[in-house]
């Protein structure tokens, strides 16, 4: 299996405080889902910030696509950023755009041309169940509605990772299930899935889904609780 | 990298607002009237400089300081005569004792014609203006002179450049000035739209952000700054040009009352009208490239 991430002794520090992540090391493959578990506080969304490229580490190597991102000049990044789909815990969706324009961005960032971007986005509104809520603007949706355009957003460019913060916390069970067998999707397609999560139900619903448990920001073994791994958690160390 | 987004082409499917920050436009005009203005002093008063002051290099006035007005007027003739056969010489003009008399009168208040005439109160010189072909140096000019002294002992050569010459280091002085007042007035508008847009960043600061998360490059995102300080200095440029061009059609219509003296030879040339033309282009050329540094360096602050 192609590895697509692969953390070296890994250690995450802001500012002069102690370290949020330390001495990780694993390795995460093309086409398998994670799921990473934690308390609040243990360091799961420091780790997908690094995993989105939104920091480097403080020490440690990350190689990405099998480039190390670490010492790769800031000028190639947004290249591999636009191969990662994030869904933000807060959503971060942009309140001034439609939900339409919203999930269009990273298409648009892509240089799609509008008339090639309007069939996809509206596919995605109607699979989400927001087709008639193309021209809302967020702050008019439910917190489920928002939550589930900014989950669009992160698919919409079919990334090759995905990674997701907390992507079910707002949303009911049956809606909750529906964005996991979304994810479940990709994920056949050979999308890397990584769900930071603490709904330990969800664990169950994606077979072959592996875990990774962070306390206190180091990486722990993984519980075993999941259904049916396919493939154990690679841990180097 | 060389990424085409389709963000720029409509960017409100990016930003909220139409605009950079309200007033800049309007800085920006009032900036570009103020270099407009500046650069068209500096510019008519170069061109009188450079016309004039050849010209003026090359006039000269012989005076013949001759009481007897009978001797006066045929030294004034055979030295008039002496001068039409030199070489150096184009054209050479004696002036008559009215000619003479209405030249001092503004300076000596006096409009007794008649008193001049009979020479009783005030000895009239003899005056011949003289353009030369080539400007004059120290050796012609003595070389003429001798010959005029061996007409008219008490014959003296009065160059224009001697009384010219301070009021072109003035006008030399000003043209500096002006240049300087433009340099600084562009300074003054590159600062206003480094504030502009470093304000522009912080109110969209999450968008940027988002952005940025999604792979969006530098370029992309100083483009959609610099298409909108674009819109905002061309605006505002058009805008100050028209007033500038319509305060220097006042001030020409006032300038065209002046008759006499050097004011009265100040014009825009009409390569003026061209640069002139060329300031807001330029403004607008400057904050869209004030406005890329700026971005970019913002955005080199984050990773």
């Amino acid at each position: 299996m192609q590895t697509v991430v692969d953390f070296e002794n890994v250690g995450l520090r802001y500012g002069a405080g102690a370290e949020a992540l330390s001495g990780l090391s694993f390795k995460l493959f093309a086409g398998s889902f994670y799921f990473l578990t934690g308390t609040s506080g243990a360091g799961k969304t420091s780790l997908l910030k690094l995993l989105y490229l939104a920091h480097r580490p403080s020490r440690g190597m990350i190689k990405m696509f099998g480039e190390d991102i670490v010492t790769m000049p800031r000028d190639r990044l947004p290249g591999f950023r636009r191969r990662i789909g994030v869904v933000f815990q807060d959503f971060r969706l942009l309140n001034h755009l439609s939900a339409f324009d919203n999930i269009a961005m990273p298409l648009r960032i892509s240089g799609i041309e509008e008339k090639d971007l309007e069939g996809p986005v509206n596919e995605l509104l109607s699979w989400i169940g927001l087709a008639d809520r193309a021209s809302a603007r967020p702050t008019t949706l439910s917190g489920g509605e928002q939550q589930r355009v900014a989950i669009a957003r992160a698919v919409i460019g079919r990334p090759e990772i995905l990674v997701a913060d907390e992507p079910t916390g707002n949303v009911d069970p049956e809606m909750a299930v529906r964005l996991l067998q979304l994810f479940a999707g990709l994920n056949k397609l050979g999308t890397t899935v990584i769900v930071a999560t603490h709904d330990i139900h969800l664990l169950r619903e994606i077979e072959g889904a592996q875990m990774m448990r962070l306390k206190d920001g180091q990486l722990s073994d993984p519980t075993g609780s999941l259904k049916n791994p396919a493939v154990p958690l690679v841990l180097n160390n | 990298m060389g990424l085409k987004s389709t963000l720029a082409r409509d960017d409100s499917k990016t930003f909220s607002d139409g605009r950079i920050a309200g007033p800049m436009p309007w800085v920006i005009a009032i900036m570009v009237f103020l270099t407009i203005l500046a650069g068209a002093a500096g510019i008519a008063i170069a061109d009188s400089a450079s016309q004039n002051s050849e010209i003026l290099a090359r006039k000269m006035t012989v005076q013949i300081l001759e009481e007897d007005p009978v001797a006066r007027d045929n030294q004034r003739t055979r030295i008039s005569e002496y001068l039409r056969a030199l070489p150096q010489t184009e054209t050479v003009r004696p002036l008559s004792d009215a000619d003479v008399v209405e030249l001092l009168e503004p300076w000596l208040g006096l409009n007794d014609d008649a008193a001049f005439e009979s020479n009783d109160l005030i000895p009239l010189p003899a005056i011949i203006d003289v353009q030369m072909k080539v400007i004059a140096d120290e050796k012609l000019r003595n070389q003429m002179l001798l010959g005029m002294q061996s007409i008219a002992p008490s014959v003296r050569i009065d160059t224009q450049e001697s009384w010219i010459a301070p009021l072109y280091d003035l006008m030399r002085s000003f043209i500096y000035l002006i240049f300087g007042l433009v340099l600084l007035l562009a300074a003054a508008t590159s600062a206003t739209v480094v504030l502009a847009v470093r304000s522009a960043l912080d109110t969209h600061r999450n968008t940027l952000d988002i952005m940025h998360l999604m792979g969006s490059t530098d370029s992309q995102i100083s483009r959609l700054f610099q298409r909108r300080v674009a819109v905002d200095a061309f605006f505002g440029g058009a805008i100050g040009f028209i007033l500038g061009c319509l305060t220097i059609w006042f001030i020409s219509s006032r300038l065209n009352n002046i008759v006499s003296g050097v004011a009265s030879q100040i014009s825009m040339p009409w390569y003026g009208w061209i640069i002139l033309a060329l300031i807001p282009l330029l403004m607008g050329v400057l904050s869209i490239l004030i406005a890329r540094w700026t971005v970019r360096r913002a955005m080199k602050k984050i990773l």
